[in-house]
C-alpha cells in the first residue's frame, strides 16, 4: 500500500437542473444555527459564503469560527459540493428533522369562470353530472414530504412531495406544488392556528403505488441479474457434485456422500445469499407535512345515476390548470376517469371499476 | 419484491412537532440534495481529503460500480493506488447509502496504515478488532454501522471467523488478497463464508506461481465464473507453459467480468529515471572510535539482555552524527557502566563528522537546491551550523514546527531554490517535485523509509532526472546495508511500491531495523557481521526473484487487457 502521486483531476457532475445550491443550503443551515452569513458570487461565477460561527457550532462541525464556504474546492475555503463532509453532515442533520408547518399561500385566487368551465367538462363514465353552486374559499391542502428508497444490489432513491386536499384527499395539479416553492417557502406565510384535519388514510395506498412504480423500473434488471447469478452458481455446484460422484480421487462411498452433502449445503447457502442480495426492498418515509390554506374555487356538481344522486365538491386551487382529481372511494388513489356505483354513488377509479365490465361490482358496497 | 408498509401512524407522529418555515425550506433542500446522490456520476472525489485521484482511478471506480456491480478484483500494478481506489468505492457506496457496514481485512502490518488512510482521506473512523469494545461484546461490536478493520491473522482465527461470518456486511475489502488465493487456507475459507453484497479483492499479483491461483480469487467473487477447478485447468492451463493460458480470448472475456488491472504503461505513469549514489565517507579517527564504542555498548547491553530500543537508537545515531549520539547519552543520565562511560568519553572527543563536508560539496554541486533528510534533530542542528558556516542558504522543516511554519519553509524552499533540511516527519505530505536532488544524510535501515524520502520528489509531476545520494560512514551498518541493497541487489531501481512487495516476500517478518541490530548485538567481530549481511543479501535477493517472477507471470497473462 503506497500513497499516491497527485495529479489534479476534476470530474464534471451531472445533476438534475432543479438541484438546490449547496452553498446557499449550507449558508442557510449555518444561519439557522446562529451563524452570521453573507453569500456572494465569486469572480469565477461560483457561489461562496462567509460565515462567522458561534463557537459551539464551530466545534460541533469541526470548522473554524470564521469560515469561507465554496461550492468548489480551493485553498482557504471549505468545499461544500455534493459528497463533501460539510454538506453531508448538514444534509444529515436537516433531513433527520421531522415536523409540520401550518401556513397560508400567498398566491392569487383562481378565477371562478375557469373553475366553472372545467367543472362543466368533468365527466363520469356512467353518470350524468350537473354543475351547481360555485364559491370562493380557502381550502387546506397538505403537502407531505416523502423519501422513497428502493434497494437490492443497487439502490434508487427519490424525494417526492405528495399533495392532497386535506378534507377529501383529492389530488391537486402539480402546478400548485411548483407555485408554492417549498424549497424557498417564498409563497408561504406562517399561520398561527390549529392544524386542520387531514385525510391521512389516502397516504399509505398512494405511497405504496409510488414505491411500486419506482421499484418496477428496477425489477426486470434485478431479476435478470439474479437469474444470471443463480444459474451460474447452481451450474457450478451441479458440476462440482458431478465431479465428486464420478471423480477418480475419492472411491470411498461414505466420503463421497459426505462431500456431496457438504456441497449441497454450500449451494443452498450461496443461493440463499443471492436471494437476499437480489430481493428488491422498497420503503417510504414521511418526513414532513405542510398544511397550507390556498385560495380555491369550489364547484358543487350533482351526480345522478338511476334513482340515486350525490353532490361532489370539485376544487380549483390557485395556480392549478386542472381541477383536483377526487380520491377513489375504493382504493383511495386519485380517480382520473371515475365511474360511480349504482346503490351509493361511490366514486370509483378505473382499476376498481374497469370500463368493460357489465354490471359494476362496487368494492366499497361489497365490504 | 418487498414493499415495507406505510401507516397513517407515520403521519400522526409527524403532526405532533411544529416546525418553522425556515426549517421546512432547509428540510426540502436537504432531502433533495440527499436523494440527488442517485443521479450523480461520482461523489467520492469531492469527499476524499488530500487525494487528487487520477482519471484511471475514477474510471476504475465507475467500472466497479456500474459494470462489475461491486464485486471486483482490483489488480493494478504496484504503486498505482489500489487502496485509494478501494476507499473511493467505499465512500461512493457510503454516500449512496449502500455501505452501512463495511469490513476491511488486511495483513497485520498494513492495519495501522489502513486506519490512518481511512481517517485522513475519507474521514472514516474505523474500529478494529483490537478495540476494547470488541473484546467485551463481539456481537454488539459487529452489529454496529461503520467500518471494521481486521488483520487477516486475527480474522481467520477459530474464535473470530465465525463471528465475522455470522454478521451481515454490505462491503468487504480484502487487501493483499494473494494471501487467500489457496482454497485450502483459513483465509480463503473465512472470506468465502462472509455474507456481503459487495466484495473487493486487492492484489498486484493475482498470479504468483500459476494460473490456478487466479481461479480461487475469481471464484470468491463469482462462484462458477471459471467453472470448476478441474474444468478450468483443462480449459485454460497449458501444462508446458504456465505463463501462457490456452483459450486466451475466452479467459479474457471471463476475467473482464470481475477484474480491473491498470498498468503504468497504459496510464502514462512513467517517471523520469532516478540515479542513486552511495557516497561512502572515510570517518575521522574520533568518529570511528565513537562508532566502535557504541557497537561495544550494543553488545554489552545485549549480553545483559537490556535496552534494545536504546541500542538501535544509538547505533543509528552513530551512523548519523556524533551530535545525535551525544544528545541521547546526555539525556540518559541514569545509565552507567564501563561501556557507557567509554561511549560518553568518545562522544565528547568526536566533535566533527566528515559527512558534513561531503554534504556541503554535494549541495553546492547541485546549485544549492537539494532536499536533505536526517532522522535526528541533533543532526539537523549540526547540518544547519555547517550550512551557516559554509554560506549555504537553507530552510528547515521538522516535527517540532507548527503547520504554518512548515508551510512557510516549504514555500521559501520552492521560491528561493535553496536547500531544505528536514526530518522524516517534517516533510510528510508536501509536494516537493520542483527539486530533483535528495540527500539522505543518514540512512535508515528500513529501505521503505528511504524509498519514502525519495518519493517526496520522485513522483508524478517530476519532469527531470532525480539524483539520490545516500551518505554513509565507511565501516558503518549503513554502508554494509547500502552495499547489499544498492550495489548488490539494485533495489533502488524498483518502481514505487515494488520495494514493499519484495520486502513483503521475506520469510523473516521482523523489521529490518530489528534484524540489523540483532546482527550487531549477537556478533563478536566484523567478519561475523559481514556474514550476517551476506545472508540478508541472499534472502532479499530471493524475495526479489519471487516478486519478479510473479510480475512476469502477471504481465504475460494480463498485459494491458484489463485497464479501466
Ligand atoms: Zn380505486
Ligand atoms: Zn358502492
Amino acid at each position: 500500500m503506497t500513497s499516491l502521486p497527485a495529479l489534479p483531476t476534476t470530474l464534471p457532475a451531472t445533476l438534475p437542473a432543479t438541484l438546490p445550491s449547496p452553498v446557499r443550503f449550507c449558508a442557510d443551515a449555518l444561519a439557522r444555527d446562529g451563524a452570521l452569513v453573507e453569500v456572494a458570487n465569486a469572480a469565477d461565477g461560483e457561489e461562496e459564503a462567509l460565515a462567522i460561527l458561534p463557537s459551539a457550532l464551530a466545534t460541533r462541525l469541526a470548522l473554524q469560527e470564521e469560515v469561507q464556504v465554496a461550492s468548489a474546492a480551493r485553498t482557504g475555503a471549505v468545499a461544500c459540493g455534493l459528497g463533501t463532509g460539510l454538506l453531508d453532515r448538514l444534509v444529515d442533520e436537516r433531513s433527520s428533522l421531522r415536523g409540520y408547518v401550518v401556513a397560508d399561500a400567498e398566491l392569487a385566487a383562481p378565477r371562478a369562470s375557469q373553475a366553472e368551465a372545467l367543472a362543466a367538462r368533468f365527466a363520469l363514465r356512467n353518470a350524468v353530472v350537473d354543475v351547481g353552486a360555485v364559491r370562493a374559499r380557502n381550502e387546506a391542502y397538505a403537502f407531505v414530504g416523502t423519501r422513497l428508497v428502493v434497494e437490492a444490489d443497487d439502490r434508487d432513491e427519490a424525494f417526492e412531495v405528495l399533495a392532497l386536499c386535506a378534507s377529501d384527499g383529492a389530488a391537486p395539479d402539480s402546478a400548485l406544488v411548483a407555485a408554492l416553492a417549498l424549497d424557498t417557502t417564498s409563497a408561504l406565510r406562517g399561520a398561527h392556528r390549529a392544524l386542520p384535519a387531514v385525510r391521512a388514510e389516502v397516504l399509505p395506498p398512494r405511497l405504496r403505488a409510488r414505491l411500486a412504480a419506482l421499484a418496477g423500473a428496477h425489477q426486470d434488471n434485478v431479476a435478470r441479474r439474479h437469474r444470471r447469478d443463480h444459474e451460474r452458481v447452481d451450474a457450478y455446484f451441479h458440476e462440482l457434485i458431478y465431479e465428486t460422484r464420478t471423480g477418480r480421487k475419492q472411491r470411498d462411498p461414505a466420503a463421497v456422500k459426505a462431500r456431496v452433502e457438504h456441497l449441497e449445503n454450500e449451494r443452498a447457502a450461496k443461493l440463499a445469499e443471492l436471494r437476499a442480495r437480489y430481493t428488491l426492498r422498497a420503503r417510504a418515509t414521511i418526513v414532513f407535512a405542510a398544511v397550507v390554506e390556498v385560495p380555491t374555487i369550489v364547484v358543487d356538481v350533482r351526480v345522478r345515476r338511476r334513482k340515486e344522486e350525490r353532490v361532489l365538491s370539485l376544487h380549483l386551487p390557485s395556480a392549478a390548470r386542472t381541477l383536483d382529481v377526487p380520491a377513489c372511494d375504493g382504493c383511495l388513489l386519485p380517480a382520473a376517469r371515475p365511474a360511480v356505483c349504482d346503490d351509493k354513488i361511490h366514486l370509483l377509479c378505473e382499476r376498481c371499476a374497469p370500463s368493460a365490465q357489465g354490471r359494476l361490482a362496487c368494492p366499497v358496497c361489497g365490504r | 419484491m418487498e414493499i415495507a408498509d406505510v401507516t397513517t401512524g407515520d403521519v400522526t407522529a409527524l403532526l405532533r412537532a411544529p416546525m418553522t418555515l425556515v426549517d421546512l425550506s432547509l428540510a426540502v433542500r436537504a432531502h433533495t440534495l440527499a436523494s440527488a446522490a442517485t443521479f450523480t456520476d461520482l461523489l467520492s472525489p469531492q469527499s476524499l481529503a488530500g487525494v487528487d485521484a487520477h482519471t484511471y482511478q475514477h474510471d476504475t471506480v465507475r467500472r466497479v460500480l456500474r459494470v462489475l456491480r461491486g464485486r471486483a478484483l482490483l489488480a493494478d500494478e504496484v504503486g498505482l493506488g489500489k487502496t485509494v481506489e478501494a476507499i473511493l468505492v467505499l465512500r461512493e457506496y457510503q454516500l449512496r447509502g449502500m455501505a452501512r457496514r463495511t469490513l476491511v481485512i488486511a495483513p497485520p502490518a498494513l492495519v495501522p496504515q489502513w486506519r490512518g488512510e481511512l481517517l485522513a482521506k475519507a474521514g472514516v473512523q474505523a474500529a478494529t478488532l483490537d478495540d476494547h469494545a470488541f473484546e467485551q461484546d463481539p456481537a454488539a461490536f459487529l452489529a454496529r454501522d461503520g467500518v471494521v478493520l481486521a488483520s487477516l491473522a486475527k480474522a481467520r482465527g477459530a474464535k473470530v471467523a465465525p463471528l465475522l461470518q455470522s454478521a451481515s456486511w454490505d462491503l468487504v475489502v480484502v487487501d493483499e488478497a494473494h494471501h487467500i488465493k489457496k482454497q485450502s487456507t483459513l483465509g480463503y475459507k473465512l472470506v468465502d463464508g462472509l455474507k456481503s453484497r459487495f466484495l473487493l479483492l486487492l492484489t498486484a499479483t493475482p498470479i504468483e506461481t500459476s494460473l490456478e491461483e487466479l481461479y480461487a480469487l475469481v471464484t470468491l467473487l463469482r462462484p462458477g465464473q471459471l467453472t470448476t477447478a478441474s474444468a478450468f485447468k483443462a480449459q485454460f492451463v497449458d501444462k508446458s507453459d504456465p505463463t501462457s493460458p490456452k483459450n486466451r480470448e475466452r479467459l479474457r472475456q471471463l476475467l473482464g467480468d470481475v477484474m480491473v488491472r491498470n498498468t503504468r504503461a497504459a496510464c502514462g505513469l512513467k517517471l523520469p529515471p532516478r540515479f542513486v549514489t552511495t557516497a561512502v565517507v572515510e570517518p575521522l579517527a574520533a568518529e570511528r572510535a565513537l562508532y566502535d564504542r557504541v557497537v561495544d555498548l550494543v553488545r554489552a547491553d545485549a549480553q545483559a539482555a537490556r535496552r534494545t530500543l536504546l541500542g538501535t537508537t544509538l547505533l543509528l545515531e552513530a551512523g548519523s552524527s556524533p551530535d545525535a549520539v551525544r544528545a541521547t547519552l546526555d539525556r540518559a543520565t541514569a545509565l552507567d557502566g564501563p561501556a557507557f562511560a567509554a561511549a560518553r568519553e568518545a562522544a565528547r572527543a568526536a566533535t566533527q563528522t566528515k559527512k558534513l563536508e561531503q554534504l556541503v560539496a554535494l549541495v553546492r554541486a547541485h546549485g544549492g537546491h537539494a532536499l536533505v533528510f536526517t532522522r535526528f534533530r541533533a543532526t539537523l542542528a549540526a547540518i544547519e551550523r555547517a550550512f551557516n558556516d559554509a554560506g549555504v542558504r537553507h530552510v528547515v522543516v521538522s516535527g517540532a514546527q507548527s503547520a504554518d511554519e512548515k508551510a512557510l519553509a516549504v514555500e521559501r524552499f520552492r521560491e528561493e531554490r535553496c536547500a531544505l533540511v528536514s526530518t522524516d516527519v517534517g516533510a510528510e505530505g508536501t509536494n516537493l517535485q520542483h527539486c530533483n536532488v535528495v540527500v539522505s544524510f543518514d540512512v535508515p535501515w528500513n529501505p521503505m523509509l528511504l524509498e519514502q524520502r525519495i518519493g517526496r520528489v520522485h513522483r508524478m509531476g517530476q519532469t527531470r532526472d532525480v539524483h539520490v545520494y545516500n551518505l554513509a560512514m565507511k565501516g558503518s551498518a549503513e554502508e554494509k546495508l547500502l552495499d547489499v541493497l544498492d550495489r548488490r541487489l539494485h533495489l533502488f531501481e524498483l518502481v514505487v511500491g515494488e520495494m514493499d512487495m519484495v520486502l513483503g516476500n521475506l520469510a523473516d517478518d521482523r523489521d529490518l531495523e530489528e534484524r540489523v541490530l540483532a546482527l550487531y548485538a549477537a556478533s563478536k567481530d566484523e567478519a561475523e557481521i559481514d556474514r550476517g549481511f551476506d545472508a540478508l543479501a541472499a534472502e532479499i535477493g530471493a524475495a526479489r526473484g519471487t516478486y519478479e517472477n510473479s510480475k512476469k507471470l502477471d504481465d504475460a497473462v494480463f498485459g494491458e487487457d484489463f485497464a479501466a
